[in-house]
């Protein structure tokens, strides 16, 4: 067992005293960087709820692996879109922005969920240590960029942002759940799974580094 | 795994390797073309939700033995469906007011396919009452999918509102079409005649995805 409150208590009180001493741009990412350590907490909450509530209306008990494959990735994108939906929504803000609170909220996410899983199953393993941050690190990262370049690209077109956005959460979890899935599974497709998240940010890397087209 | 099983695997497969296809290539061709970027990247987001939503089936196929009521590959294809619904809407950011008037309309005659749609969900609840949640979900996309469909099929047929993306309605309702009765086919797949049709229908499907993307450029290039 962690204590996952006293984590958070431990990293937020530095964010927190920090906000009130930044201003502008920096001041929005941290903010957002704290609503994303906190919709992880949240998360580790409501997954536990629901998987006891399926427990609870007398259906058989979801193992470990069912519960990470079919509950927390839905669970998890939807808490962390949650803070980018209503920025997006109601701060009116510029594309680029949209951008840089979806990732602020994702790498604050993962990084609550590291600190658990190292403080859970120990530092001391330098090789356990670089493939949870290269596997699930990225994970978030590439779950929130599918997040905030699609509501980037969907800013200020009126009905198409809620289908749009619906869309983008029901992506965002099912790359989740591939992930979830093939990292618990055996060896090869384990292997598989904590390669997925570097591969598809090589490909994200390299489309953003493509020729631009000439603007006529 | 029996010969249908294996049929319907190597279709998964097909479908996967079609929807990654046409996903890249719609993702290029938004990179190219500035006027029509939003509605190509949509459409990749569609194939992205189809791929994923294969991939995924294929993956707990091998690797796991759940049961099925609801999963992840559910969800990415009900997300696919609102890529689609989006990148319809997304045609319509172009229309003049004269040419929303002229569409108007059509709205009413639209209305028979959404009916059919949820006769279709009907009789699947009807004989799963148990998941009537997961038809939901597909229920509510497909119905607004369709109609959006039809209208705009034939505001563009007989009122001339962006004819040249007739093709493209017109290759989302088939699809549609298809997706319906293999929903359908597969409901009842545990009996020999519909397991039969069920695989008839998956590469139908499959087949029909790839005559959306075909159907977009045409009307795209025109």
């Amino acid at each position: 067992m962690i204590y996952t409150e006293n984590i958070f208590v431990c990293l937020a009180a530095p964010l927190l005293i920090a906000l009130f001493l930044l201003g502008g741009d920096t001041r929005r990412f941290f903010g957002f960087f704290l609503l994303g350590l906190t919709a992880c907490l949240l998360s580790g909450y409501i997954n536990s709820y629901i998987a006891a509530a399926v427990a609870e209306n007398g259906r058989a008990p979801l193992t470990i692996a069912q519960t990470l494959v079919r509950i927390t990735p839905v669970c998890e994108e939807v808490i962390k879109a949650l803070p980018v939906f209503f920025f997006a929504a109601i701060l009116a803000p510029k594309r680029e922005d949209v951008i840089a609170v979806a990732f602020a909220v994702g790498l604050g996410f993962a990084t609550f969920e590291n600190c658990c899983y190292i403080t859970q199953y120990g530092a001391g393993d330098f090789l356990f240590a670089l493939i949870r941050g290269f596997s699930a690190g990225v994970m978030h990262t590439i779950c929130a960029a599918i997040l905030g370049y699609g509501l980037a690209l969907l800013h200020g077109r009126g009905r198409l942002a809620a289908p749009g956005a619906f869309a983008l959460l029901c992506a965002s979890s099912t790359f989740h759940a591939i992930y979830n899935l093939l990292a618990a599974s055996q060896e090869a497709w384990r292997t598989m799974g904590y390669l997925l998240p570097v591969i598809t940010a090589a490909g994200i890397l390299l489309w953003r580094k493509r020729p631009k087209r000439a603007e006529n | 795994m029996n010969t249908l099983d294996t049929i319907e695997c190597i279709c998964f497969v097909a479908e996967a390797a079609l929807a990654a296809t046409c996903g890249l290539l719609s993702f290029r061709r938004a990179g190219k073309r500035k006027e029509t970027s939003l509605f190509c990247f949509l459409l990749a987001g569609f194939y992205a939700c189809v791929f994923m939503s294969d991939a995924f089936f294929l993956i707990t196929w091998f690797v796991e033995d759940y049961p099925f009521v609801f999963s992840a590959g559910d969800i990415s294809w009900v997300g696919g469906f609102f890529f689609l619904i989006t990148a319809t809407l997304s045609l319509m950011d172009k229309w003049t007011p004269e040419q929303h008037r002229a569409a108007r309309k059509y709205r009413l005659p639209a209305l028979a396919v959404p009916g059919v749609c949820v006769a279709f969900n009907v009789v699947y609840i009807a004989i799963y009452p148990e998941i009537l949640v997961n038809y939901l979900l597909y229920a509510i996309p497909t119905v607004i999918l369709s109609y959006l469909a039809l209208w705009l099929y034939l505001a563009g047929k007989k009122g001339g509102v962006q004819a040249n993306m007739s093709v493209y309605h017109r290759a989302v309702m088939i699809w549609i079409t298809v997706q319906l009765f293999y929903d359908l086919f597969s409901t009842y797949s545990d009996y020999y005649p519909f397991a039969v049709s069920a695989t008839v229908s998956g590469w139908a499907l499959t087949l029909a995805m790839v005559g959306v993307y075909i159907a977009a450029m045409k009307g795209d290039i025109e």
